[in-house]
């Protein structure tokens, strides 16, 4: 989330998509509701949804949207924004990259834009660029009316998402869509403030990116980023799937999002390291260190915050590999793993490649593939080529006995999907029980970004373990077998430091000594660093995960764990907090609060005196040792700009200083961050399995996403109806943490399917009767919940259906069903390889 | 964590329930020993954070404990003084503690039989698992890993260069050990999974963050 639960307060309006809040988010839904009640905000809620959810039910507006059509209701938005004149001038002015001219030879035609190579299928990105003068200079024309600025070619673009041709895609009543666009685009008055709160029915698509990409660019529009009631909030389903992302337990990342080398001469060494990802530094001339620093105090252009990232490399290097981490090699850079460029290792790529069996060993830490993955028929298979398996989880789910007859059993007989018994599955199973989560102690962020500590108050069960104790031991006993060697390849494992045991309690490693690694320390004196600003490149600082840093202090000759502040005040009553737990980064709860109050920095804007988070004080100095030095930024909230950036520096109206260029934005250029890989501005492809043709362009399927099995996509002859999966609040992801709990178990024992009354006619199906559901890559059973919550919808002219299902049942647990994964596709965004669960083809009959 | 248990006890009704005897006008003491101990003697309140949604709201444990030592549960309910959910709990923060105990057929508090109490391996084509101990799972999995390390271990590869040359550098990976999940870890959990894994040059490194 840009801002935080209980900001959602603050709004005037929340347009809820792909998110079933009041049903997989309840508690935080509340807040919502509250900012309904609040006669100062007088909130609405808005509910996009394929079927009218517990959500729709609780919202002001509910309209109906085919799954898989999120960037053609947007762009119809947008399209709505700029024809209406409802967008917010001089946030979108000053704030965004509106006013950038962009390169002549940018162009986009029948769907594509230039650069596409169709063999390839991907794109060359050099055209989707901004115009430079001489001295380098990104060029702008403030009045926006440079036919080759952004805003005039963004709005070029959208010209042919008009209200009808959208209703025709999405499928949506032309009157509840008009609803929802004039009802969530009034905030872009100054004084309204509205935000976006979307998951997996946003992210689970080929275009899952863009979808995002299409809200940022609604939010810049309107000026909600930035401030309070505003964001683009994403709602994580995993109490730490935050932390896990922080930590970079992700292939394409190191701790605290910088990028994971590969090999390739730009991440050779380090200095090749810094070049690369340290935006503007591609075009400066250094060889080593030294002089890059003196390159960063003189200041990089078009750089921003991440003119530091050297600092945030070399002390998690430092972290790492201690006393081996030296100035003169590389601070042992040429540790790290370098991936194969020209692969990808995401969770699909895994089991793709573990089906080819090239995979032998794997980890499952607390998760449960052989539900939650998609395709999950072939992901089962795949494990069988396997040697071997660590699964470490409290229960024995589906994923650690993906060997067992039961694993095997289907609900229909068919030749095409694969079928083991024990005796030929060849993996050595290693099931680690983990202890429950209130039976251990430590952190977890969560979906604000809120780092809370839990206390440990029971004990774990019989010999369960906390994971913290089972991963310590692994990597214990795994670098005892490597002590002593002198091979080179083994130098990563050998002077990794692992010193966690706790020399006063032998069941448990200090968890301390993990967040003062984690937070940042000297190694001078091991006392914490006090905020990132102070992280240092020469190894006089250490530090896992530099977005942590600043989570832990010393006082009173120890160490303190921020996370475990909890204080309630509340400075400007709009739900801060800021001394209960810790946010990163630097304790900041909403990002981008330079964006919260008008451009010269001080005054509010108009009409909204009490959301303006943060303000330029002239009369103050910024540095308490420096009283002379007058200059500040302060306010309610830990300001999202360097202290003293003042009205004389030219980065005084760039507020996303993430960003080398300062501004939001609209149209996503190679340069000077990456762009994504189907073009600068969002455009609407249909799902992998589609039951339409192009309807506003000439291309179906996102042209740059990977297709990894071209000959199992469903077709509308065999698989005329569109699926989709969901969640129930009583159930939780696979269901291993609650099918597993007799009161759960209890409240919703049965996997069933939602189909409409219309649909149940036609294929005579009745509520609460056994239905087979297939797609082209297996079959599942299931009971049949006829109901209103689903309507067929009117796409370009044809009746289409639409069924959702839950994945959340397996053969474990007190409550069993079928699992629904093994209906889903092997095909991801093409960013991230996120797997299109929320949009396929299926049929249904009666069982 | 002093201040905090203090403010806890403050809802945990211990206090209140000793002074309530006497506001009835009489005295109940002695009614009120001969018949049953409280439930709530002993408890210790603790905080926590739900393990389900990423919500982030507080739970309180309230377990029974003698001696320092753990016995069983009481309970597990909305922590009021959390700012994110002011001590409400959806349908499973409330059962949070069937995690650990749940009622069986006789109404006795039990441990959930479906926790698994000890480590458990499956033998290459056994249709069944064995009980083992922790010492032997844990060095068997290190000498997998090892032995799967270092047989597929690429050092170093030979590169293109920018300006069309080759250079040899060194890449330290293995593509035959993958590791997913993580996302029901703690961040020092985490944190360390993530710095092990990278150290062993594991490169097929995943969490639900991805699905």
């Amino acid at each position: 989330m840009t801002n935080h639960m209980i900001d959602l307060k603050n709004t005037n309006c929340a347009l809820i998509m792909g998110s079933n809040m009041a049903e997989n988010h309840p508690i935080g839904m509340k807040w919502l509701t509250r900012a309904r009640l609040d006669p100062k905000r007088k909130a609405k809620i808005i509910s996009v949804d394929p079927r009218f959810t517990r959500t729709s039910a609780i919202a002001d507006i509910y309209c109906p949207m085919r799954s898989g059509t999120d960037i053609a209701f947007l762009g119809g938005m947008i399209k709505y924004i700029l024809d209406n004149n409802l967008w917010h001038k001089d946030y979108v002015v000053n704030y965004t990259n509106a006013a950038f001219l962009v390169s002549n030879a940018f162009d986009f035609k029948d769907g594509l834009f230039s650069g596409y190579d169709e063999a390839k299928k991907a794109y060359k990105t050099d055209t989707w660029d901004f115009q430079y003068d001489s001295s380098g200079k990104i060029m702008e024309d403030p009045t926006l009316q440079n036919p080759r600025c952004v805003f005039q070619l963004m709005k070029k673009h959208y010209e042919r998402y008009d209200i009808d041709t959208v209703c025709k895609i999405t499928g949506s009543p032309k009157g509840k869509y008009l609803e929802v666009l004039k009802t969530f685009c009034a905030t872009g008055a100054p004084d309204k403030t509205g935000c976006i709160n979307y998951a997996m029915g946003i992210t689970q698509h080929t275009v899952g990116s863009q979808n995002i990409k299409a809200f940022a660019i609604v939010q810049l529009l309107l000026g909600n980023i930035g401030r309070p009631g505003g964001g683009i909030n994403a709602l994580r389903g995993e109490n730490n799937v935050q932390g896990a992302t922080d930590m970079a337990l992700l292939y394409h990342n190191l701790p605290g999002y910088i990028d994971s080398p590969s090999n390739i001469d730009a991440y050779k060494d380090l200095i090749s390291y810094i070049r690369k990802t340290t935006p503007g530094a591609a075009k400066l001339n250094f060889t080593n260190l030294a002089e890059f620093r003196e390159l960063v105090k003189a200041g990089i252009p078009y750089s921003g915050w991440k003119a530091n990232t050297s600092k945030w490399i070399v002390s998690m290097l430092k972290a790492w590999w201690g006393n081996a981490a030296k100035p003169d090699n590389d601070f042992a850079y040429h540790y790290l793993p370098k991936r194969n460029d020209t692969k990808n290792y995401s969770h699909i790529a895994i089991f793709e490649a573990m089906y080819k069996g090239e995979i032998d060993g794997l980890f499952i830490n607390g998760s449960n593939p052989v539900v939650g993955g998609p395709n999950a028929n072939k992901e089962q298979d795949a494990m069988t080529k396997l040697k071997w398996l660590v699964s470490l989880d409290l229960w024995l789910n589906e994923s650690a006995e993906f060997w067992s007859y039961p694993a095997w059993e289907r609900a229909v007989k068919n030749d095409k999907v694969p079928h083991h018994t024990p005796k030929d599955i060849q993996t050595e199973v290693f099931f680690l029980p983990a202890a429950a989560v209130y039976e251990k102690e430590g952190t977890a962020a969560q979906t604000g970004r809120w780092v809370q500590y839990r206390w440990k108050g029971a004990d774990p069960v019989g010999e369960s373990k906390a994971d913290l104790w089972i991963i310590n031991e692994i990597g214990k006993r795994v670098k005892k077998l490597y002590a002593g060697s002198t091979r080179p390849e083994d130098e990563p494992i050998v002077n990794l430091t692992w010193d966690y045991d706790n020399p006063h309690d032998k069941e448990e490693p200090d968890i301390m000594k993990i967040a003062n690694e984690l937070c940042g320390f000297t190694p001078a004196d091991n006392k914490p660093v006090e905020g990132f600003a102070k992280l240092m490149d020469d190894g006089s600082t250490a530090c896992g995960c530099w977005i942590y840093c600043g989570c832990t202090t010393w006082k009173d000759g120890k160490m303190v764990y921020k996370a475990q502040n909890r204080k309630k005040d509340d400075p400007g009553g709009l739900g801060l907090f800021p001394n209960w737990a810790w946010c990163w980064p630097v304790n900041r709860r909403i990002i981008y609060n330079r964006c919260s109050v008008q451009p010269d920095g001080v005054t509010p804007w108009p009409g909204d005196d009490d959301r303006r988070l943060v303000y330029w004080d002239p009369t103050k100095p910024a540095d308490t040792t420096k009283p002379d030095v007058l200059g500040t930024w302060a306010g309610f909230d830990v300001p999202d700009f360097i202290k003293t950036t003042g009205p004389d520096k030219p980065a005084f109206k760039d507020p996303f200083i993430m960003r080398g260029d300062g501004k939001g934005a609209l149209f996503g250029s190679q340069m000077p961050a990456s762009s994504y890989k189907e073009g600068p501005f969002p455009e609407h492809y249909e799902p992998l399995e589609s039951p339409t043709g192009p309807i506003i362009n000439k291309v179906v399927v996102n042209p740059a996403a990977k297709i990894w099995e071209p000959e199992k996509i469903g077709k509308t002859d065999q698989y005329p109806i569109v699926a989709t999966t969901y969640r129930v609040t009583e159930h939780w992801q696979t269901g291993a943490l609650t099918r597993n709990l007799p009161w759960l178990a209890e409240l919703v024992p049965d996997m069933f399917v939602e189909i409409s009354e219309e649909l149940a006619r036609e294929k005579s199906i009745e509520n609460g009767g056994e239905v087979i559901i297939s797609t082209i890559r297996g079959d599942i059973k299931a009971l049949a919940c006829v109901t209103k919550r689903f309507k067929p919808f009117l796409i370009n002219g044809k009746t289409v259906h639409q069924i959702g299902m839950l994945w959340q049942f397996g053969f474990k647990g007190y409550a069993t069903g079928d699992i629904a994964n093994r209906l889903t596709p092997h095909i991801g965004d093409a960013n991230s390889m996120t797997p299109e669960y929320k949009a396929f083809l299926c049929d249904i009959r009666r069982a | 964590m002093e201040v905090t248990r203090r403010q806890f006890l403050k809802v945990t009704g211990a206090a209140a329930a000793s002074f309530g005897l006497l506001d009835l006008g009489f005295d109940m003491t002695a009614t009120a020993a001969a018949v049953k101990e409280l439930r709530i003697k002993d408890v210790t309140p603790t905080p926590t954070v739900c393990p389900y949604c990423a919500s982030g709201c507080g739970l309180v444990v309230y377990a029974e404990k003698k001696d320092g030592k753990f016995v069983k549960l009481l309970s597990v309910v909305g922590d009021p003084d959390n700012p994110i959910n002011e001590g409400a709990a959806c349908s499973k923060g409330s059962a949070m503690f069937n995690l650990r105990e749940i009622y069986d057929e006789k109404g006795e508090q039990v441990i959930n039989p479906k926790r698994v109490p000890k480590p458990l391996y499956r033998a290459a084509g056994s249709e069944k698992w064995e009980e083992k101990e922790w010492d032997w799972m844990l060095d068997e999995i290190a000498k997998r890993v090892k032995e799967t390390r270092d047989k597929s271990f690429i050092h170093k590869e030979k590169i293109k260069l920018a300006d069309g040359s080759e250079q040899e550098i060194i890449v330290n990976r293995t593509e035959k050990i993958a590791s997913v999940g993580g996302s029901g870890l703690d961040n020092e959990e985490a944190y360390i999974l993530s710095k092990m894994m990278r150290s062993l040059g594991v490169v097929y490194l995943e969490t639900q963050a991805r699905i």
